[in-house]
């Protein structure tokens, strides 16, 4: 079965099993998660708006696309929506959506009065919930295939970061070089904010919907030695949040998941102390002692944490 | 026949910026009746406290992101999160909003700042994430959307926000440039996205906000993706194409200076000159440019300008169509997002476009676009902003070359 069905399936099943009869979702990330499209990336934040939805009982998809470029064969032209700047339109359409008139539970991913507004009209029976925190958990623990996708991302990072610790000149030229031998190594749509600061620099991108990312000190002490060496180690099933503070080092440190871009769980001084790791979890692990930062991603395996992102950049 | 050739001399002010958006923000809570605002939308926060939007994955946008909130009567933005230092705002810890532990605090937050307007008072607010609904964040105010809001602020730039976009295009232009000296027979997308991005940086632009499009066009619409609309796909996924000579590229992209968008717009050739049915293409689209140039004036209505870019083009065509593309517009607006209103030719419809008039402050992208089928197409971009007696353009201008402007 390929990759976007495999998580189409993880997530109705994590919504039918919460009662959940119909996903309206608004954010990029999980919309791509079920559909497997490739859309555009844009950056930042972005307003809800209903742009796919997802009938759990079926697995119908409609999705806010006028071209089926990107959109798999799965979901036909005539569950595509054309780009609309038309209210009544939105409403129209997901009124028509079958299934969500009769909805007990429609699941959103974000909320606005306004958005809530539309749907208790359309569903005037149903209760709004969110799901978020359901798409995200079920995508904690990754499929084989989303880890080779990390593991690729990670090297195209990995290939930005490179180029920003060769590259001589000011932080701004050097980190203008990273962006560009990021982008031709196969992505030109960053996933944090690329940082050169002197010796440090930290690179991620999305590539093919997954992030990869690591960071790096110049003339860095060997693996065992970096500041995130013992937090990384203690990333084995059943470790707690608590664990991981205890390992952690006496400077700014923080664990969290990735990918299909920056997931939960959050674990660092202040939350998650409650989290639980688990194999096939994948994280993003940073800490900064002094003038000396690293970060990697690493999956949680049943023995020795595996790090994705390579060693040498 | 207005091209443009240079800009406007426009001098950002940030302190002013800043305290006229802040009065304007204040001015039109008072007229919607609302006692806070409380903004989690980049853009929204960039307007209220001038603390910019990064150019990074939604997710990575949302996860520890900065907070605005706007309180009525009192001086000063709250900012929680976010690079506060420099900024003229009461700066708050960073939250978390996304996650449950996070928004629990957060909402702890939000009632001190509120104070008795959390109990009762009328508050606006752009977005609220699943983990606020969760923990019940605000569950004792009365809500509105603070997209209302928003979007009446925004609608009339200043003339700081004006010089913001005026620098966000000119950058990008230059940026353009070198992409388009780089454009040769077996480049691959990801080649030129590489220089543009490197050269948006040497600009001083650090948030690129869409992935760059060079999209090569087939030359029948049968042979390329198949749409709602029956028309063009575009701007589709970027994929990675390799450019082969003679390929027809339509370019778009959009990058932000201090919070504000450009919006670049150009046709370009491959290793060769248009044919000359793609010049005529251009310069159908010239004279669509002409007419709605022309037509743009305070008091005008969206339809007045839609019906002098329709009329121009009318003598090619014989389907009815008007020269832009069905799924978008002829004008979308610009500002802290890369369209909003106002959206002249829409699908909202022909009332719509008669009930509504362009008014001074208003910027708009100009995109009509030209389609021959069997032949290709011409369409680009060009931002002018609505001044008190006509208009003024935006950017510095950019060459339309492979294709030549008649003289």
């Amino acid at each position: 079965m390929s990759l976007h069905l495999q998580r189409r399936a993880r997530a109705v099943d994590a919504l039918a099993a919460a009662g959940i009869d119909m996903l309206v979702a608004g954010r990029q990330d999980h919309i791509n998660e079920v559909t497997g499209a490739h859309q555009l990336w844009t950056a930042g934040t972005r307003p809800f708006g209903p742009i796919c939805t997802l009938n759990t009982a079926t697995g119908e998809i409609f999705l806010l696309s006028t071209w089926d470029e990107g959109v798999p064969e799965d979901i036909d032209l005539d569950h595509l929506h054309g780009i609309t700047w038309n209210g009544a339109i939105i409403y129209q359409r997901l009124a028509a959506t079958p299934g969500v008139a009769t909805a007990q539970r429609i699941g959103i991913d974000a909320w606005s009065p306004g958005m809530a507004g539309l749907l208790s009209a359309v569903a005037p029976n149903a209760e709004i919930v969110p799901v978020d925190d359901i798409l995200l958990r079920a995508r904690r623990i990754k499929l084989p295939s989303e880890v080779d996708a990390i593991r690729a991302a990670c090297a195209v990072a990995a290939a930005g970061a490179a180029a920003a610790l060769a590259h001589p000149g000011t932080d701004t030229e050097r980190l203008a070089a990273g962006v560009e031998a990021m982008a031709l190594a196969g992505s030109s749509t960053p996933a944090a904010e690329p940082q050169v600061e002197g010796p440090i620099v930290d690179f991620s991108c999305i590539r093919s919907h997954y992030e990869g990312g690591l960071g790096r000190t110049a003339n860095t002490a060997p693996p065992a030695q970096r500041p995130h060496a013992a937090l990384i180690a203690a990333c084995t099933p059943g470790a707690t949040g608590h664990d991981l503070r205890r390992a952690a080092p006496d400077g700014d440190w923080l664990i969290r998941g990735s990918g299909m871009g920056f997931e939960p769980p959050v674990i660092n001084a202040r939350y998650g102390a409650n989290e639980v790791l688990e194999p096939q979890m994948v994280l993003s692990v940073s800490a900064r002692i002094g003038g000396e930062y690293a970060r990697d991603t690493v999956l949680v395996t049943e023995s020795t944490p595996a790090i994705l992102s390579p060693e040498a950049p | 026949m207005p091209i443009i050739k240079a800009g406007p001399e426009l001098e950002l002010d940030v302190g002013r910026l800043r305290g006229e958006r802040y009065d304007k923000l204040q001015g039109q809570m008072a007229a919607d009746g609302l006692d806070a605002l409380v903004l989690l939308h980049g853009p929204h926060v960039a307007y209220a406290t001038d603390c910019l939007p990064k150019g990074v994955d939604v997710t990575h946008a949302s996860a520890n992101r900065p907070v605005a909130v706007v309180m009525a009567d009192q001086p000063r933005p709250w900012l929680l999160g976010g690079e506060a230092d420099g900024l003229d705002v009461e700066a708050g810890p960073e939250v978390w909003p996304d996650i449950d532990e996070g928004a629990a605090e957060f909402g702890g937050q939000l009632d001190s700042i509120l104070g008795g307007t959390a109990r009762g008072g009328r508050v606006g607010i752009d977005l609220m994430t699943g983990a606020m609904r969760r923990t019940g964040v605000l569950s004792g105010a009365e809500t509105a959307d603070a997209a209302n809001t928003m979007g009446a602020v925004k609608l009339h730039k200043t003339i700081d926000e004006l010089a913001c976009i005026h620098q966000a295009q000119a950058r990008t232009n230059r940026a353009m440039a070198t992409v388009q000296e780089a454009l040769v027979p077996g480049v691959r997308r990801v080649e030129l996205a590489a220089v543009f991005l490197r050269r948006l940086r040497e600009e001083g632009i650090d948030a690129n906000m869409i992935d760059v499009i060079f999209q090569p066009m087939a030359r029948r619409m049968a042979d390329g993706p198949r749409t709602t609309t029956g028309h063009l796909a575009f701007p589709t996924w970027s994929g990675d194409p390799v450019y082969a000579e003679g390929d027809l590229i339509w370019v778009d992209s959009g990058s932000d200076y201090h919070g504000y968008a450009s919006d670049f717009g150009r046709t370009w050739t491959v290793g060769r000159s248009p044919t000359p049915a793609e010049q005529r293409c251009f310069e159908r689209w010239l004279a669509v440019m002409d007419a709605t140039y022309e037509a743009i004036a305070p008091g005008a209505t969206f339809a007045d300008v839609c019906a002098a870019a329709t009329s121009a083009d009318a003598p090619h065509r014989s389907d009815g169509d008007r020269p832009w593309m069905p799924h978008f517009y002829l004008v979308h607006g610009v500002g802290i997002e890369s369209a909003e209103m106002p959206f002249l030719g829409t699908d909202n419809g022909p009332d719509f476009d008669a009930a509504h008039t362009l008014e001074p402050g208003m910027v708009m992208v100009l995109e009509p676009a030209i389609w021959e089928d069997g032949t290709g197409g011409y369409r680009a971009e060009e931002i002018v902003a609505v001044t008190d007696h006509g208009w003024i353009p935006l950017g510095g201008g950019h060459p339309y070359d492979p294709f030549e402007v008649p003289t």
